[in-house]
């Protein structure tokens, strides 16, 4: 106590008294991120840990002096961006300090001819976007979390914006990171466009989710706003005829900016497939019930039988299977015109080749008006005693379709599932799973989400897959990255002896430490 | 060559052969041989470097010809993913995509003969290709042997989010953190047609601005270079693509907005590089954008190949080693391979 009463004075004489905080509505804030899993915790009476403190650093050089300190102390210092990761990477599970970057939110540089910025980590995703479009920029990066998130954030997890499949992740726009290690220095990474002998430092940071230094800032690539832009929709016959229209355009080359397809479940629930009434009244009557719509949130009834429906998964799997395998695949192309018109072109010709039927703009553009709608019906899942969360898997092209039915077979019996295809490279592409479920009491909840996640995760590690495509590994996936990395913790490891030689970044993130 | 070394039978790695001045060579079959191999190179503190054939020996030096762990282990021919072991030269695995209609990109003659794990050792930064990246970039999945004898294992998959790329350390990275015994690389359709193209402006930035509105239009050459000729800077290029357009060059030259140029000139440029024979380019300078003029002034005989926004890295005849990273990475990166060794640091 009197140990941790010097940390915070010496803490409060670093950034200022009014950027430390220990008042319990701050560290109770700062127990958690976005992980549905604590919200359960919470539900069952089990509250994430809290960390002693919460500190603000204003600058790099205050970054550094807190690090310092906590490494003196041998105190756990968990970096925290705006807390929206999915996957309790930012929960402080050995409780110490969490660093909020967001004071850190400069935008230091534009240099438009380069196409290159600095940025803090603790900007805005949405605010840097706002400020780059008012100069004809664009980073390219959208995630649906955009308004939620920071800079950090996103290359501390390896983030993926919508438009990933033209502007790259986020791991693909670094140019460069300045990061405080665990000596409290701060460092500047070498470029990764004039990399000399020695690893590419850039991508070791990057998705390293605060457990080997604190990102202060970044260099990334930035692109002229696109002139053009174009949209398209088709209904595929399945999902494979879908998967081929995708696979086709990247091969060719093309970089489409939105590539997204809905399996019939989903393409159901978005309400995009004119044929859904083949569906039956019952299926409309869960997608009403899922979006649990209206200021109130479904009445006590809805909720009975929201519940009734997802305690039932193997069953509710079994009549979304009567739906039509028809599955919504919505484009974006953007750039120069002619880049726009070469690749539009190609999708119309792959998707009729496949079997589409050409739905127009509508469905496109649709989407892209509502990309960054944030849920907010979650919430009102939740509170109808039901859960409901994601898990993103990626693999390569020949190998989706088996990770796809594999999945939704494992996971099917313990909740209702769903899923979508995005994020398309020319090797493969990344599988996008909806799942919710219910139990009867918040233990029995955890337990069946626990039981999903498990089969999902297993399920696509047999399958040779990667387990995590953009939302990281944080503590959900913490299990199988061992199986995930083999020996290549060595690297882990070593890496972690080298840069936070006192281990006090974000312990037991990733991988669980020995011993634990 | 041979007569420079002595055969010797080694309890850990088998048959192996001794020179002068703590010099060994071991010829590996298996990834589990490297693994073996750095491990016994580590216990002795001898460096590591990755051959074909018999070389000659370097004192402290152990070199694994990793002849006999090369080849295609598949070819996943729909998602264009070629698994190819470790000792595979560049120039054997292109021979090996293109019998099936693929092809890697363009394989410059400097690395032809280089087998890919002493590329990935080396961190090869060659072939800096707007379509295709780095020869070492389209990577989905590395498996590698690591100082300590063990070997890795990673999923096939185009990105991922499972904390950092750790299979970058054994990226430019020498040895000393682990070598790749085999990886899984993007492919692609041959191209049906490759045309040349060669452009001329008025200097270094004009060449450089119209390279960056051409990438901007998303017209992605193969490979190119900006270099001198005369008192211009001609862009010479090749670009692949469909036999059915034949206005590639046209639309190349237009939206580059400089001076067509014979395609002679750029048709001998690209011989020369993929000319096997060519063994001799290092990347010199990283010039930012607007300041290609004075880095070339610096040196005769250089060429922009990797032109970007941001700027271009400058390559020319090599004349010694790259330059060493920033010391204080360079310190990083020597305690993390001593980490990895297990030594007390
Ligand atoms: C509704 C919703 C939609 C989402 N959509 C997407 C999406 O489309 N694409 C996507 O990629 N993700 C998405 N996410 C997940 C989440 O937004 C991302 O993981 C995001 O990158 C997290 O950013 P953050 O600033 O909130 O980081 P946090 O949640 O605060 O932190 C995430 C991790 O990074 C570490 N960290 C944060 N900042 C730093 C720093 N400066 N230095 C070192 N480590 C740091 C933390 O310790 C933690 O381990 C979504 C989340 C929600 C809730």
């Amino acid at each position: 106590m009197h140990d941790l009463t010097r940390l915070l004075e010496a803490l409060a004489a670093c950034v200022g008294a009014d950027h430390v905080r220990t008042d319990a509505p701050d560290r109770d804030a700062y127990s958690r991120d976005l992980w549905p899993r604590s919200q359960l915790e919470r539900l069952a009476g089990d509250p994430p840990t809290r960390p002693q403190a919460v500190v603000w650093p204003g600058r790099p050089a205050e970054v550094a002096d807190v690090v310092r300190l906590c490494a003196a102390a041998g105190v756990p210092l968990v970096p925290f961006g705006a807390g929206s990761g999915v996957c309790g990477g930012a929960r402080p599970d050995r409780g110490g300090v969490v660093l909020d970057v967001k004071r850190l939110k400069a935008l230091r540089r534009v240099d438009e001819v380069a196409g290159e910025i600095e940025v803090e980590a603790g900007m805005m995703g949405e605010l840097l976007e706002r400020r780059l479009e008012h100069r004809g920029l664009t980073l390219g990066h959208f995630p649906s979390s955009i308004v939620c998130s920071t800079v950090g954030g996103w290359l501390a997890g390896r983030s993926a914006g919508q438009c990933s499949s033209r502007y790259g992740k986020i791991e693909d726009m670094v140019v460069d990171l300045e990061v405080v290690t665990g000596e409290g220095a701060i460092r500047r990474t070498p470029r990764a466009d004039a990399l000399g002998p020695g690893p590419d430092w850039n991508q070791l940071f990057v998705g390293s989710e605060g457990t080997l230094g604190v990102i202060t800032a970044a260099t990334l690539r930035v692109h002229p706003q696109p002139a053009e832009r174009s949209f398209g929709g088709w209904l595929m016959p399945d999902y494979r005829a879908g998967l081929a229209v995708m696979r086709g355009s990247m091969q060719a080359g093309d970089r489409p900016a939105v590539l997204r397809l809905y399996d019939a479940v989903d393409t159901f629930m978005v309400g995009a497939n004119p044929h859904a009434a083949e569906g039956g009244g019952a299926l409309s009557r869960l997608k009403g019930l899922l979006s649990a719509g209206g200021d109130g949130g479904p009445s006590r009834l809805k909720q009975t039988v929201l519940r009734t429906v997802l305690g039932s998964p193997a069953l509710t799997n079994a009549a979304v299977r009567a739906l039509p395998a028809r599955c919504l695949l919505i484009t974006v192309c953007e750039g120069e015109a002619d880049e726009v018109a070469g690749a539009h072109a190609r999708l119309e010709r792959l998707a009729a080749a496949a079997g589409g039927e050409h739905l127009g703009e509508g469905p496109g553009r649709t989407w892209l008006a509502h990309r960054h709608d944030v849920s907010f019906k979650q919430s009102k899942i939740y509170e109808a005693g039901c859960f409901v969360d994601t898990f993103e898997v990626a693999t390569t092209w020949a190998r989706l379709p088996a990770l796809y039915e594999g999945v939704k077979r494992a996971v099917g019996p313990h909740v209702l599932v769903m899923a979508h295809f995005s994020h398309a490279y020319p090797g493969g592409c990344s599988i996008y799973f909806t799942f919710a479920g219910t139990g009867r009491d918040a233990a029995a909840m955890r337990h069946t989400y626990d039981a999903a996640w498990r089969a999902g995760l297993d399920t696509a590690q047999a399958h040779g897959a990667v387990i995590a495509h953009h939302h990281g590994a944080g503590l959900s996936r913490r299990a199988h990255m061992p199986a995930a990395h083999g020996e290549a913790r060595q690297w882990f490891d070593a890496l972690k002896a080298t840069l936070d030689p006192a281990g006090i970044f974000n312990p037991g993130k990733l991988f669980a430490e020995e011993g634990a | 060559m041979k007569d420079a070394w002595t055969p010797h039978h080694d309890g850990a790695v088998g048959d192996l052969w001794t020179g002068p001045a703590g010099a060994a060579r071991l010829e590996v079959a298996e990834p589990v041989a490297v693994a073996r191999a750095l491990a016994w190179a580590a216990e002795r503190a001898l460096a590591v470097r990755v051959v074909r054939g018999v070389r000659p020996p370097a004192p402290r030096t152990l070199q694994i010809d990793v002849g006999a762990l090369a080849g295609l282990v598949a070819l996943d021919e729909i998602s264009r993913v070629a698994h190819l072991r470790g000792g595979t030269t560049w120039a054997e695995a292109e021979a090996l995509v293109a019998s099936r209609g693929l092809t890697l990109g363009p394989v410059p003659g400097c690395v032809a003969e280089t087998p890919i794990m002493a590329s990935f050792a080396a961190g090869e930064r060659r072939r800096p290709s707007p379509a295709f990246g780095h020869l070492t970039d389209g990577v989905l999945a590395l498996r590698a042997a690591l100082p300590k004898g063990l070997l890795t294992r990673s999923a096939v998959a185009p990105r991922r989010a499972t904390g950092p790329d750790l299979a970058r350390c054994v990226v430019g990275t020498g040895a000393t953190l682990g070598l790749a015994v085999d990886v899984h690389l993007q492919v692609w359709d041959r191209p049906e047609s490759r045309v040349a193209a060669a452009v001329r402006f008025p200097g270094w930035d004009a060449a450089h601005d119209g390279a960056v509105v051409a990438l901007r239009q998303g017209l992605r050459p193969a490979w190119w270079c900006a270099r001198r000729r005369g008192r211009e800077v001609e862009l010479l290029a090749e670009l692949w693509g469909d036999a059915g357009d034949a206005d590639a060059v046209g639309r190349f030259v237009d939206a580059t907005g400089g001076r067509e140029a014979p395609a002679a000139d750029a048709q001998a440029w690209i011989d020369a590089r993929a000319d096997a024979a060519d063994t001799r380019w290092s990347a010199q300078v990283a010039a930012p954008r607007g300041g290609l003029a004075a880095a070339a002034r610096a040196r005769r005989g250089i060429e922009a190949w990797d032109l970007r926004p941001a700027g271009a890295t400058l390559y020319a005849p090599r004349s010694g080693d790259a330059a060493d990273p920033p010391d204080a990475w360079a310190a990083l990166a020597d305690r993390l391979a001593e980490h990895l060794r297990g030594e007390d640091v």
